[in-house]
């Protein structure tokens, strides 16, 4: 079974509001939709969604880094691939692909991440949009 | 902390270059007078190049160690751990589990061992809350709670709120036998851990027939920066912060670099701010900012920091040449390159500090030994608006410099932590 959102629709959304214990909120903004999880503890999780719900974008940011494995699905083993190539680095790991694009960062208290979809992503929806 | 290491090419190198004593003043003369004893709030520490694993060192570099004490509460019962790696970007005493550590109390909620979890960006340690009587340097703090990670009191597996990336939960995987976190924050998480209901991931946790779900902890039961805690020595608490001292390096680098891991601030002769320049620190964050002016590179830097727990400068600039295969990760420039950047504290403009310090960054294949003071590498990519870009200035900034770590809800000589100050130029 696929747990998460990335790339799928938004009856996974239901799942990580369960799976993360979130608290949720919808802002419509025309082309997309924003679902606002908040995570116990601080740290805000945001789905993007197209007009016909699927996730195209996650984006980031709190106290904790938000459990990956469930928000990336199908596309973690790709950001855990990367981790891995640098070897024992702890520093960020990022992908730069055509069809995935993950950015992370932070240190202990303050983390932050984005994960989308450039082919996916709404006509006229921008990256930096994504936040 | 934010780490690279060239493991097994460094550990050929190193156990090769093991008798090349530290840089200058390693060795003393028949005609010397002997050195004075260590004054009561000085750790020696040394970057060498790590533990030894397997029957040779490990081959880090640039990290920062101390021998720690750690002792069942109440007790004489007590073992110096060596090779505990300092850490200014965290906070709590972690160590690697050992059959000393698994006589320490565990910390229980109900019939379960409390389990702990610290997230790295890229990394997570996995291991139990147990509680020790802490000592180094002469200062001392009673029942601390510390972390022992891959503690079997709790699953070998860490749930994936907590990490599914890198594990760093052997001393081989962490590049030391412990970690300890003298950063800016008292506990590891704070009064979240407390109060939020239901419990926040990726702090602390129970594992009732094995399947783990955070539970909350209160702020006094968390893992301490054990510096907040140390008691009076001599009439005085050196319970401030903490200044780092490593000495000058050459460009070449060495195998070992010796210095001092010196507790408080201000409190005795051997630890005042002087001239050092105040950058305050995001009291939530832990962020200072930088700025720069690199031609490939980013231009600013929201999300930046001091941590002696990194192991370069890592810092996004295109034009630099990135090494690739066992150095990847790291900067390697066809000749050496002279750069500087702009530190700023957290709340500027308001604040108007600042202060532009030089730095080289050479290509670290052709270095040798274990301390460096000119490697470096990218940060992650980064855009400033969902991904703030980061300036790392980790341990290579040390050498040379005085750089001190103050808490939170501290006040030095006027000055509000939490902050970084560093000496110039």
């Amino acid at each position: 079974m696929a747990l998460a959102a990335l790339g799928e629709d938004s009856s996974t959304v239901e799942r990580d509001v369960m799976q993360l214990r979130a608290q949720r909120s919808v802002n419509s903004a025309g082309a997309y939709s924003v679902h606002e999880l908040q995570l116990p503890g601080g740290t805000q999780v945001r789905e993007y969604l197209t007009a016909s719900n699927r996730v195209f974008a996650i984006a980031w940011s709190g106290p904790s880094i938000p459990d990956l494995q469930q928000l990336l699905g199908s596309y973690f083993p790709r950001y855990r691939s990367a981790a891995e190539a640098m070897g024992r680095s702890r520093r960020p790991a990022a992908v730069e692909d055509s069809d995935l694009v993950i950015r992370t960062g932070g240190h202990a208290r303050a983390f932050f991440g984005v994960a989308y979809l450039p082919g996916q992503m709404p006509s006229g929806v921008r990256a930096e949009q994504i936040r | 902390m934010s780490v690279d290491s060239r493991a097994f090419r460094l550990a050929l190198l190193t156990s090769a270059a093991a008798v090349v004593s530290a840089c200058g003043g390693g060795s003393s003369s028949s005609s010397s007078p002997p050195p004075p004893p260590p004054t009561a709030n000085v750790a020696a520490m040394i970057v060498d190049g790590g533990p030894v694993v397997n029957g040779m060192p490990i081959g880090t570099i640039n990290q920062g160690y101390v021998t720690i004490t750690v002792c069942v509460p109440g007790t004489s019962t007590c073992q110096n751990i060596d090779h505990v790696w300092v850490d200014t970007g965290s906070a709590g005493l972690r160590l690697i589990t050992s059959a000393f550590t698994s006589q320490l109390p565990a910390t229980m909620q109900g019939a379960d061992t409390v389990a702990n979890c610290v997230q790295f960006v890229n990394a997570f340690s996995w291991g139990a809350v147990r509680t020790a009587d802490v000592k180094i340097a002469g200062e001392s703090a009673s029942s601390v709670p510390i972390q022992v990670i891959g503690d079997t009191a709790v699953p070998a597996t860490a749930p994936s709120s907590c990490g599914s990336m890198n594990p760093l939960n052997t001393a081989a995987q962490l590049g030391a036998n412990g970690l300890l976190g003298v950063g800016v924050f008292r506990q590891d998480c704070g009064l979240g851990c407390e109060t939020n209901v239901p419990a926040p991931p990726g702090f602390y946790y129970t594992c009732p027939a094995g399947s783990c779900a955070p539970v909350n902890m209160a702020v006094s039961a968390q893992l301490q920066n054990i510096v907040g805690l140390f008691g009076p020595v001599n009439g005085v608490s050196d319970n401030n912060g903490v200044l780092l001292q490593l000495p000058s390096l050459p460009a070449s680098g060495m195998a070992t670099a010796s210095g001092s891991l010196i507790f408080g601030i201000g409190t005795r002769s051997n630890n005042a701010l002087g001239s050092a320049v105040v950058f305050a620190v995001g009291p939530t964050t832990g962020f200072i900012q930088t700025t720069t002016t690199f031609a490939g590179g980013d231009t600013s830097e929201p999300a930046s920091y001091i941590d002696s727990g990194s192991n370069g400068f890592f810092f996004n600039d295109s034009n630099i040449t990135q090494c690739t295969g066992t150095s990847a990760g790291f900067f390697c420039p066809s000749s050496t390159m002279s750069l500087s950047a702009t530190m700023l504290p957290y709340n500027t403009p308001t604040n108007t500090t600042s202060h532009t310090y030089s730095f080289s960054i050479a290509d670290i294949q052709t270095l040798t030994g274990n301390a460096f003071n000119n490697v470096g590498g990218p940060s992650g990519t980064c855009d400033n608006v969902a991904t703030p870009c980061t300036f790392d200035w980790g341990l290579p900034f040390f050498y040379g410099r005085s750089v001190f770590t103050a808490l939170e809800n501290t006040t030095i000589t006027g000055n509000a932590g939490p902050f970084f100050a560093a000496s110039t130029p």
